[in-house]
């Protein structure tokens, strides 16, 4: 992006990169909470804070995270760094971000492994187990739940459809052993095609209501 | 164990999928194959990794701390980082190929193979997490516990984790 159109877009004055880098880094070092308490801070530093981004500048670069693959919050990172200090800004960003939420992650998994052959934390850890589990499984609801229940806003094929493509992605994956990345392109492809049919089957029966009208 | 045959399954995990846990199936399949994993390290990098801060798909690097020491964690770090770099191309074309019909049914239809797969995967976690007769009555308590803890959006991952951990310590030691 050149920098007329930066100027044009920018609320407040743009950031440093050092400014940035801390920003960053506070985000990455306070976000314990997952995904969702993550992206919040981010919103929260960058739109309600600093004015640095509006509202519709962070969820259209929000929505373009969605379709990257790889974790979304660091794309989004990568994002808002250069709309807010090209280059630099990515470098600063990223660094930022992950040198607190890294560090802490790998001092938190040695500090386990130092204990996890104690009584306790085996104890512990058969405790856990189920409880990631069902974390595990709201995540694939939350994933897969607007497609679903084909809510409105994503409303491209029927539930029925939705319910049989998730079921036979399940079904092969629990017994045959394939690769979840063919089972990944396999359902995306179907998905697209079902969408492409649904679409164009809408478009005939409009053409001939509207003939017979 | 070849340190950049590693790194390319790590990175391969998170370039052929997308969101936190959407690496998992695929690190499942290719470690449990080649023996570098047991099913007891996801489920250890998994609690650990949504335990710390940052985003959820950290748990990753904690997983290559736990298959390969400070090496691997680092290896995992950059796996994570690169893909992500490709939203500066995707920035470029998303005018034209963010809203198309095409598109939109393909990330749905890669939605629902994520979650469906993810099914499969955390079923097998709960069978065989490596330790001693995992499914009895007390693990089927602690997930529906779980699983009713998760209806409540506000209460923050590490709480629901902590409960879990209390809860092993009660019911097993």
């Amino acid at each position: 992006m050149d920098t007329t159109t930066l100027s044009q877009n920018k609320i407040a004055p743009a950031p440093t990169a050092r400014r940035l880098f801390q920003h960053w880094f506070r985000i990455g070092a306070q976000s314990f909470g997952g995904g969702v308490a993550t992206q919040f801070l981010i919103h929260k530093t960058f739109v309600r804070d600093t004015d640095w981004l509006s509202d519709d500048e962070f969820l259209s670069l929000f929505a373009m995270c969605q379709i990257v693959p790889g974790i979304n919050l660091f794309a989004l990172a990568i994002l808002i760094g250069r709309k807010l200090g090209g280059g630099p800004g990515i470098a600063a960003s990223l660094a930022g971000f992950l040198l607190p939420s890294v560090s802490i992650t790998v001092l938190m998994t040695a500090l386990y492994a130092n204990f996890k052959d104690s009584p306790i934390m085996r104890a512990a850890l058969r405790g856990m187990t189920p409880v990631v589990v069902a974390l595990g499984l709201a995540m694939c609801w939350r994933l897969a739940k607007p497609v679903l229940l084909a809510l409105p806003r994503r409303k491209l094929f029927p539930t029925a459809f939705a319910m049989v493509l998730m079921g036979l992605c399940l079904a092969v994956m629990a017994v045959l052993n394939v690769s979840p990345f063919a089972v990944y392109i396999g359902a995306g492809a179907l998905a697209a095609l079902a969408a492409w049919w649904v679409h164009r089957r809408a478009r005939q029966h409009a053409r001939v209501t509207q003939e017979v009208a | 164990m070849n340190l950049f045959e590693y790194f390319l399954l790590m990175l391969k995990s998170s370039l052929l999928s997308t969101g936190g846990f959407g690496p998992l199936p695929i690190l499942h399949e290719d470690f449990i194959a080649r023996g570098w994993a047991t099913e007891q390290s996801f489920t250890e990098a998994l609690a650990v990794g949504q335990t710390s801060p940052g985003p959820n798909g950290l748990w990753v690097v904690s997983f290559g701390y736990l298959t390969a020491g400070l090496p691997g964690a680092l290896l995992a770090t950059v796996g994570l980082l690169l893909p992500p770099f490709l939203v500066l191309f995707v920035q470029r074309l998303y005018q034209r190929i963010g809203g198309h019909l095409l598109t939109r049914g393909f990330l749905d239809g890669m939605a629902l193979a994520i979650g469906g797969a993810g099914i499969v995967v955390f079923g097998r976690l709960l069978l065989a997490n490596g330790l001693q007769a995992a499914l009895d009555w007390r693990s089927l308590v602690i997930l529906a516990g779980g699983l009713l803890l998760t209806q409540f959006n506000k209460l923050p991952v590490v709480v629901v984790i902590g409960l879990g951990a209390l809860a092993g310590i009660v019911l097993y030691s």
